[in-house]
């Protein structure tokens, strides 16, 4: 894939370099009469203004992808009644307020509980999933299945002869194999996202503009 | 005056910077670099003709971040994967669902996409719909994903960028319909539930390393090199310590 070269996307890629090289000084750097913080707070201000202007954005893109449903009659009725719940809570959040009555009211009784509902669901989903990845088919597979079998009945409160011992295995396996190994991955998504980082500021990726 | 934090952030960049750009020149000056196997990549080309084949959409999900937290580097590596699977739909005339659940990534993802068309100049097969916001928080999205995975015309799905354990909602609804899926996540806690219902699981680390797989940038491969490197060194480091508070 090559990128083809414009003006325009030069100065994007100068600007965004140059915004992250602030940012990155205002890290490392505490130099007298060039306050480097405050012009990088300053910056970091305009992020956060320029990104609620995507609010609107999303609420467009919500409106234009349910009202394509409908016109599409796939799952028409959903998407009705999104853009009606929508429309209400816009409506009493700008006549009211976000902290008013009605607002509050669909947060605390259909939002939540719906999220709640959809979390709880997850219990039932572990189990289908723990029966896929159970299935014996090679030894790493065997090898996952003894040990979450060992360290699913460690947990069983019953006493049984070798309880401790067992509980001593799962604390071993948790502290041990499983921490060095999400340890070794999470070294490596540190060195990945510096990687991002810097191709960002140099000016290789360019998410913003081709 | 400058912290301990400070300066040892300062020596990693330094070492790192200059080994990313000499890799970079080595990659360009053309000499050879052989990548390790990541079935993952290897098999994103095939959700595309499995959707082409079957003239239904693929789902490409990119998470429930988005860019300007913590997250951005996710969402990004998510874009490049966005970006190759737009190509390859403007090639093959397949048309993506993408789902994002941040609206700062809704333009940049519509950006992405309509720019895969433009390279193809198939510009007339693009539509800004085809890049959906569901939700801004992990649960509306995923709700959402397990609508579309569950409901449309969906022959595939891609998910690569951060998820946290609502993943397992979505995952799950792909799989129970015997999608084929391909799903990348930086997120340690979720990788057991990308394992237990993804095809191709992109573990960790390798969702960064998009560019350098599917896009075979220079770039991209000579600061994948000096991942390697810095890894290395990170290696040696740890074992120095461990040798030293043993010994010492």
């Amino acid at each position: 894939m090559k990128r083809r070269f414009s003006i325009s996307s030069s100065i994007y890629t100068v600007i965004a370099g140059a915004v992250g090289v602030i940012v990155l000084l205002g890290f490392f750097v505490e130099i007298e009469g060039l306050h480097l913080q405050d012009f990088q707070a300053i910056l970091l201000d305009w992020a956060v203004t320029i990104a609620a202007f995507a609010f609107l954005l999303g609420a467009i893109n919500v409106v234009r992808v349910n009202l394509m449903r409908i016109r599409q009659r796939k799952g028409g009725l959903y998407s009705l009644v999104t853009l009606a719940a929508m429309l209400l809570v816009l409506v009493f959040g700008l006549t009211d307020g976000p902290h008013s009555l009605a607002v509050q009211w669909t947060f605390k009784w259909v939002l939540v509980p719906l999220q709640a509902t959809l979390f709880s669901l997850m219990a039932f989903f572990v189990v289908v999933a723990a029966w896929r990845v159970f299935r014996l088919r090679n030894l790493e597979s065997a090898l996952l299945l003894l040990v979450g079998v060992l360290i699913l009945v460690s947990q069983v409160p019953l006493k049984f002869p070798w309880a401790e011992d067992l509980a001593g295995f799962k604390n071993w396996i948790l502290a041990v194999p499983a921490t060095a190994g999400a340890r070794g991955i999470i070294l490596g998504v540190t060195l990945g996202i510096v990687t991002t980082g810097l191709r960002l500021l140099l000016g290789i990726d360019r998410p913003y503009s081709d | 005056m400058i912290t301990e934090t400070q300066a040892l952030v300062l020596v990693f960049l330094l070492i790192f910077l200059p080994l990313m750009l000499f890799f970079t020149s080595r990659v360009r000056g053309g000499r050879e670099v052989s990548l390790r196997r990541i079935p993952a990549f290897e098999a994103l080309p095939s959700l595309i003709g499995r959707a082409a084949e079957s003239g239904q959409a693929l789902h490409i999900g990119l998470g429930s971040g988005g860019v300007g937290g913590r997250e951005t580097a996710s969402a990004l590596a998510g874009l490049t994967v966005l970006g190759y699977l737009a190509d390859q739909a403007a090639v093959f005339d397949c048309s993506p669902v993408v789902t994002v659940a941040d609206m700062a990534l809704l333009p940049v993802a519509q950006d992405v996409l309509r720019n895969g068309y433009l390279r193809q100049n198939r510009l007339r097969g693009y539509r800004p719909t085809a890049v959906r916001f569901l939700g801004p928080t992990p649960a509306v999205y995923a709700a959402g994903v397990m609508d579309v995975l569950a409901h449309e015309e969906i022959a595939a799905n891609a998910m690569v960028g951060t998820m946290g354990d609502e993943y397992l909602l979505m995952g799950e609804s792909g799989a129970k319909r015997g999608l084929n899926q391909i799903v990348g996540t930086s997120n340690v806690e979720t990788l057991p539930f990308v394992f237990a219902t993804a095809d191709e699981t992109l573990i960790g680390e390798e969702i960064f390393a998009g560019g350098a797989y599917l896009l075979r940038l220079p770039e991209h491969i000579g600061s994948l090199l000096a991942q390697d490197w810095m890894r290395l060194l990170l290696v040696g480091v740890i074992l120095i310590g461990v040798l030293w508070r043993t010994v010492l």
